[in-house]
C-alpha cells in the first residue's frame, strides 16, 4: 500500500500546474545561476591573469634585486566560490607581502567595485536558500490539509492505510518526484560548466556533487517540514502562512539575530585598535634602531686605509640591527593579530553555534565549507601568506646578501667596471600558489552542519507523523 | 458605491486571520530590523570615533612630520539603520600620506566577514522581499478568487462599473497592507529616536522620502496581483504568476542586470590598475637611481674642500627637484588612470542601474541606497573629496617639514680622517597636529538627494498607472462566469 500511496503522490505533484510553473521557474533559474559562474568565472580569471602580468611586469628593466620591496600576491579566482560565494566577496584579495611587513589583505571584490554590492550576487547557494525553501512550501503546504478540504483525506484513510503510512507515502512520492527533478535541473547545470571551459579538478567535481546534494537535502527538509505543518493545519491558507513565519525567521532572522548576539557578548578587539598598537611599537622599534645606529662606533683605522671597507662595515651592522628591529615587529605583529583571532574565532563560534537552530545556517555554513568559501578563507590566505612572506625573504636575502627589512642601507654606486649591468629576471620571483584545504577536511567540518540537516529532516517527520495521529480528518 | 465597496474590502482584509498574521511578522520584523539596525550602527559609529581618535593618536606620536601619515575615515550615516545599502561593503577609510594614492579600504565586512556571512535585515530587506510577497499575496485572488466562489457574478449583477470594483479592490488592499504598517513604522521611528541617534531635519526628510518610496514600491506589487487576478480565470494561476514575477523582480532581475552589464561593458578590476600604476610608478623609480648612478661620476679632483661641499649640496638639490617632479609625474599618471578607469565605472554603472530599473525593486534600492548615502557612489564620493584633504595636508606637512627641515633626520658621514659619524634625531618631540587642516565629511545635500531619486519615483508612478490601465483593460474582457 505503501508503494501505491507513493506511486500516486509521483502522479499528482508532476501533473500538477503548482508543479509545471514552480518548476520552468526553478530549473531556469539553476541553469542561468550556472552559465552566470561561468561566464564570471573567466572574467575573474582573465583579470586575474592580466594583474598577475601587470605586477611582473613592474620589475621589468630593474638591474638590482635590492629594489625588490615587495611581492602581490593575490587570491585566485576559483569555480566553485562563484557557486557559494560564501565570504570571498567580502575578504581583502591582495596582499603586498614585504619582508619584515605585516601582510594585510585589502581590496575586497565588493570594495573595489561596490556595484556588484548593491544586489549581491546571484549564485547558488542563494538559490538554495531562496527559492528551493520556496519551492517546497509551496509544493506541499496543502500536502494534507488540501486532501481534508476537498475530502479525500477522509476516503483514503477509510480504508486500511495507517496514518503515519500516508504521510510517510506522501512525503516519499513528494520527495521522489521533487528531487528527482531537481536533480535533472542540476545535472544540466553543472554539465554546463565543461561545456562552457570551466576547469574542474577531480575534487572540484567532488565538491559541486557535494553541494548539489546539501541543496537539495535542504530542499528535503524544507518540504517534509511543509508536509509537517500541513499535517497539523486545518486550512492550507493557515498552512501556507504559518510556513511563510517559518521561512522568514529562519532565513533572515535567526542567522542575522545569533551574529549581532555574539558581537554583544563577546569583545574582540577592532583592527584599527590592533593597528594602532602595532604603529606605537614599530616607532619604539624605529627609536631604539636609531639610538643603535647613532652608537655605532667605525673601524677608523681600516677605513683610513680602505673607505669601501668601512661601509662594508657599517653595512654589516646595519643588517645585523635591522634582522633584530624586524623579528621583533614580525614576533609582535603575530603577537597581536593571534589574539585578535582568537577571540573573533570564539565569537564566530558562539555566532555560528546559536545560528545552527536555523537548517538556512545549516546550509550555508556546509556549502561554503564544501566551496572553500567559508570564514575560515581569510584566516588561510592570510596564514598561506605568512609562509610566502617567509620564502620571499629568504629569496630576497639570497639575492640580495643581507635582510632585506625596514632598516636604511647603502646603495653603492661606483664606476670602477664599465661592464654593462645585467637586469633581474622577475620570474626568478617564488610563486605563490594559494592551497585549498583537502576535501576529507573540508568534508569532516562540513559533516556536522550536514548532520544537522538530516536530523531536522529526522525531526520533521516524525512530528509530523505524530501530530498527524490527532489530526481530525473530518 | 466606491465607499461601500472600499469599506467592504477593508473589512474582508483587516478582519481575516490571514492577514492580521501576515500584518503582525511584518510588524515585528520591521522592528527587529530597526533594533537590528540601530544596534549596527552605534557600533559603526563607536568605531568610527575611536578609530578617528586612534589614527590622530598614531600621528601625534611622531617626532616630524616628514613622511606624514593619517587614516582618515568614513563616518556612517544614520540612515544605514533603514537602508544598508553598500556601507559594510566599501572601505572605512584611507591613508592620506605622499606615498599612497587615495583609495578607501577595508570594509567593515572584510575586518569581520562573520557578519558578511548572514547579511543585515534592513528596512529595504523587509520591503522588497516580505512587503512586495505580502501584496501578491493579498490580491492575487481579488478578482478570480471572487468568480471562483462565485460572488463575481453576484456583485456585476448590480449597477457597479467593473473599474469600479476594481477600484475598490486595488484601493482596499492597499489601504489594508498600508494603515496597519503604519504602526510598526512609528514604532521604529520612535526606537530610532530613544536610543539616541543624533537625526537633522534633513535626515527626517530623507526618513520620510524613504519610506514614500518604500509605499510606491508597495503599490506596484499590489497593482501587479490585481492585474494577475483580472487576466486570470483561476486564482492558482494567478498565484503561480505572481510567484513567478516576484522571483523575477526581487530575485533575478536587479542581479542579472549588474551581471550582464558586467559582460556587456567590461571594466579592468582594481588590481590591474593598481598593477599598472606600480609599473609605471617602478619605471619611473628605476630611470631616477639609473640616473642617480650617472651621476657619481663626481669629477671631484683638483676641488677644495670648500668647493667639493659646494657641489655636493647642489647636486643633492638637484636629487631632491627631480625627486619631486617624478613624484608629480606618478601622481599625475596615476589621477588620470583613475579617472579614466572612473569613467569607464560609470558607464558600466549607468547600464547596470539603466538595466536593473526594469524591476521596481531595482528602482527602490537604487532610490532609497542615494536618499541614505549608502549608495555605489559612497567611494568616489569619499576618495574625492578625501583627494582634496590629501593637498591641504600634504602642504601643511611639507610646510612643518620647511620649518624644521633637520626635525627626525639621520645625517651619517664617512670621511677618510675622521671616520663614521652617525647623528641621529635626539629631538623626541612629538608633533603638534591641532594646527593640522581637518577633514571634512563629503555633503551632498538632502534636496541633491531628494532631486537625483525623483526620476526614479517617476517611474515606478508609471508603472502604478500603467498596471492600473492594463487590470482596468483585463476586467473589462473579464469572463465573470
Amino acid at each position: 500500500m505503501f508503494w501505491t500511496i507513493v506511486a500516486k503522490e509521483i502522479r499528482h505533484q508532476l501533473y500538477s500546474a503548482t508543479f509545471a510553473y514552480s518548476f520552468a521557474a526553478v530549473a531556469v533559474l539553476i541553469v542561468l545561476t550556472f552559465a552566470l559562474a561561468a561566464g564570471n568565472f573567466h572574467d575573474s580569471q582573465s583579470r586575474y591573469e592580466a594583474a598577475l602580468a601587470e605586477n611582473l611586469k613592474r620589475y621589468e628593466g630593474m638591474t638590482d634585486w635590492y629594489r625588490v620591496r615587495e611581492a602581490s600576491i593575490m587570491l585566485p579566482p576559483q569555480p566553485l566560490a562563484l557557486l557559494v560565494s560564501g565570504v570571498s566577496n567580502d575578504i581583502g584579495r591582495k596582499i603586498d607581502v614585504t619582508p619584515g611587513g605585516a601582510p594585510v589583505a585589502y581590496g575586497s571584490r565588493y570594495g573595489d567595485e561596490p556595484i556588484f554590492a548593491v544586489f549581491q550576487t546571484l549564485d547558488l547557494l542563494f538559490i538554495f536558500l531562496v527559492v528551493f525553501s520556496l519551492f517546497a512550501v509551496l509544493l506541499g503546504y496543502n500536502s494534507i490539509c488540501g486532501e481534508r478540504e476537498q475530502g479525500t483525506l477522509k476516503l483514503a484513510l477509510s480504508g486500511t492505510v495507517t496514518r503515519s503510512t500516508l504521510l510517510m507515502g506522501k512525503a516519499t512520492g513528494a520527495l521522489l518526484a521533487l528531487g528527482s527533478a531537481l536533480t535533472i535541473a542540476l545535472l544540466v547545470g553543472i554539465l554546463l560548466f565543461p561545456l562552457l571551459r570551466v576547469p574542474l579538478s577531480g575534487t572540484d567535481w567532488i565538491r559541486a556533487a557535494v553541494i548539489c546534494l546539501i541543496g537539495l537535502l535542504f530542499f528535503a527538509v524544507w518540504l517534509i517540514l511543509s508536509i509537517g505543518v500541513s499535517a497539523v493545519v486545518r486550512r492550507p491558507s493557515s498552512s501556507f502562512l504559518v510556513l511563510l513565519i517559518i521561512w522568514i525567521v529562519s532565513l533572515l532572522v535567526i542567522p542575522r539575530v545569533a551574529v549581532v548576539a555574539s558581537n554583544y557578548l563577546s569583545d574582540v578587539p577592532s583592527v584599527d585598535e590592533v593597528d594602532s598598537r602595532m604603529a606605537s611599537y614599530r616607532r619604539d622599534v624605529n627609536l631604539e634602531q636609531r639610538d643603535a645606529l647613532a652608537s655605532y662606533q667605525g673601524p677608523s683605522t681600516e677605513l683610513t686605509e680602505d673607505p669601501m671597507a668601512g661601509v662594508m662595515h657599517f653595512q654589516e651592522y646595519m643588517d645585523s640591527i635591522n634582522q633584530i628591529a624586524t623579528q621583533r615587529t614580525q614576533e609582535q605583529w603575530a603577537r597581536l593579530t593571534e589574539e585578535r583571532d582568537n577571540a573573533s574565532r570564539e565569537r564566530e563560534m558562539l555566532a555560528l553555534t546559536l545560528s545552527r537552530i536555523s537548517p538556512a545556517a545549516c546550509l550555508t555554513l556546509a556549502a561554503s565549507h564544501v566551496a572553500g568559501t567559508e570564514l575560515s578563507l581569510k584566516h588561510r590566505f592570510h596564514e598561506q601568506a605568512d609562509a610566502y612572506e617567509d620564502i620571499f625573504s629568504s629569496f630576497l636575502t639570497e639575492k640580495t646578501g643581507m635582510t632585506m627589512g625596514g632598516g636604511m642601507m647603502f646603495i653603492i654606486a661606483t664606476d670602477d667596471d664599465q661592464q654593462v649591468e645585467e637586469l633581474i629576471d622577475p620570474s626568478e620571483i617564488p610563486e605563490f600558489s594559494f592551497q585549498s584545504p583537502q576535501l576529507a577536511e573540508s568534508m569532516t567540518t562540513a559533516g556536522i552542519d550536514i548532520g544537522l540537516l538530516g536530523m531536522f529532516g529526522l525531526l520533521f517527520i516524525l512530528g509530523g507523523v505524530v501530530a498527524f495521529r490527532n489530526y481530525d480528518v473530518r | 458605491m466606491l465607499g461601500l465597496l472600499l469599506t467592504k474590502e477593508l473589512r474582508s482584509i483587516l478582519l481575516s486571520q490571514k492577514v492580521i498574521g501576515t500584518l503582525t511578522i511584518i510588524a515585528l520584523l520591521m522592528i527587529l530590523s530597526t533594533i537590528l539596525g540601530v544596534a549596527e550602527y552605534r557600533f559603526a559609529h563607536q568605531q568610527y570615533v575611536r578609530a578617528t581618535t586612534l589614527a590622530e593618536e598614531k600621528l601625534s606620536e611622531r617626532t616630524n612630520w616628514h613622511m606624514a601619515s593619517l587614516d582618515i575615515h568614513r563616518e556612517p550615516d544614520p540612515l544605514q539603520i533603514l537602508i544598508a545599502g553598500t556601507h559594510y561593503d566599501q572601505g572605512r577609510f584611507s591613508p592620506i600620506n605622499q606615498q599612497q594614492a587615495v583609495e578607501l579600504r577595508q570594509s567593515p565586512y572584510s575586518d569581520d566577514p562573520l557578519f558578511s556571512l548572514f547579511r543585515m535585515v534592513d528596512f529595504a530587506f523587509v520591503v522588497t522581499i516580505v512587503i512586495s510577497l505580502f501584496a501578491l499575496l493579498f490580491t492575487f485572488d481579488a478578482v478570480s478568487g471572487e468568480r471562483e466562489s462565485g460572488t463575481l457574478k453576484l456583485m456585476m449583477s448590480n449597477a457597479i462599473a467593473r473599474r469600479t470594483l476594481v477600484l475598490a479592490k486595488g484601493l482596499g488592499a492597499w489601504l489594508g497592507l498600508v494603515l496597519p504598517l503604519g504602526v510598526p513604522i512609528l514604532i521604529s521611528m520612535l526606537i530610532i529616536v530613544l536610543s539616541g541617534v543624533t537625526l537633522t531635519t534633513g535626515d527626517w526628510t530623507r526618513i520620510a522620502m524613504v519610506i514614500g518610496v518604500g509605499l510606491l514600491t508597495t503599490t506596484v506589487f499590489v497593482m501587479l496581483g490585481l492585474f494577475f487576478s483580472s487576466v486570470t480565470r483561476s486564482s492558482q494561476t494567478s498565484f503561480l504568476l505572481s510567484l513567478i514575477s516576484w522571483i523575477a523582480f526581487v530575485l533575478i532581475l536587479p542581479k542579472l542586470a549588474i551581471v550582464s552589464a558586467g559582460q556587456i561593458q567590461p571594466v579592468a578590476s582594481a588590481a590591474e590598475i593598481a598593477a599598472t600604476r606600480n609599473t609605471y610608478s617602478e619605471d619611473m623609480w628605476n630611470s631616477f637611481y639609473r640616473s642617480l648612478e650617472d651621476r657619481f661620476d663626481f669629477g671631484d679632483e683638483g676641488l677644495s674642500d670648500e668647493e667639493r661641499d659646494t657641489r655636493l649640496w647642489e647636486r643633492m638639490e638637484e636629487q631632491n627637484a627631480l625627486r619631486d617632479s617624478i613624484r608629480t609625474e606618478i601622481e599625475s599618471f596615476d589621477r588620470t588612470l583613475r579617472e579614466r578607469w572612473r569613467n569607464e565605472q560609470r558607464q558600466q554603472q549607468t547600464l547596470a542601474f539603466a538595466l536593473a530599473k526594469v524591476s521596481p525593486v531595482g528602482l527602490f534600492q537604487l532610490a532609497t541606497q542615494r536618499l541614505s548615502g549608502t549608495d555605489v557612489d559612497v567611494k568616489s564620493r569619499q576618495e574625492q573629496a578625501m583627494t582634496a584633504y590629501r593637498e591641504d595636508f600634504l602642504d601643511f606637512a611639507q610646510q612643518k617639514v620647511a620649518e624644521d627641515p633637520q626635525a627626525g633626520t639621520v645625517s651619517i658621514s664617512i670621511s677618510t680622517e675622521s671616520g663614521t659619524s652617525i647623528r641621529g634625531d635626539r629631538d623626541r618631540t612629538r608633533i603638534d597636529v591641532s594646527e593640522m587642516p581637518r577633514y571634512q565629511q563629503p555633503e551632498v545635500g538632502t534636496g541633491a538627494q531628494i532631486a537625483s531619486v525623483l526620476p526614479d519615483i517617476g517611474i515606478l508612478g508609471l508603472m502604478v498607472l500603467l498596471l492600473a490601465g492594463m487590470t482596468v483593460a483585463g476586467i473589462h474582457r473579464y469572463d465573470v462566469r
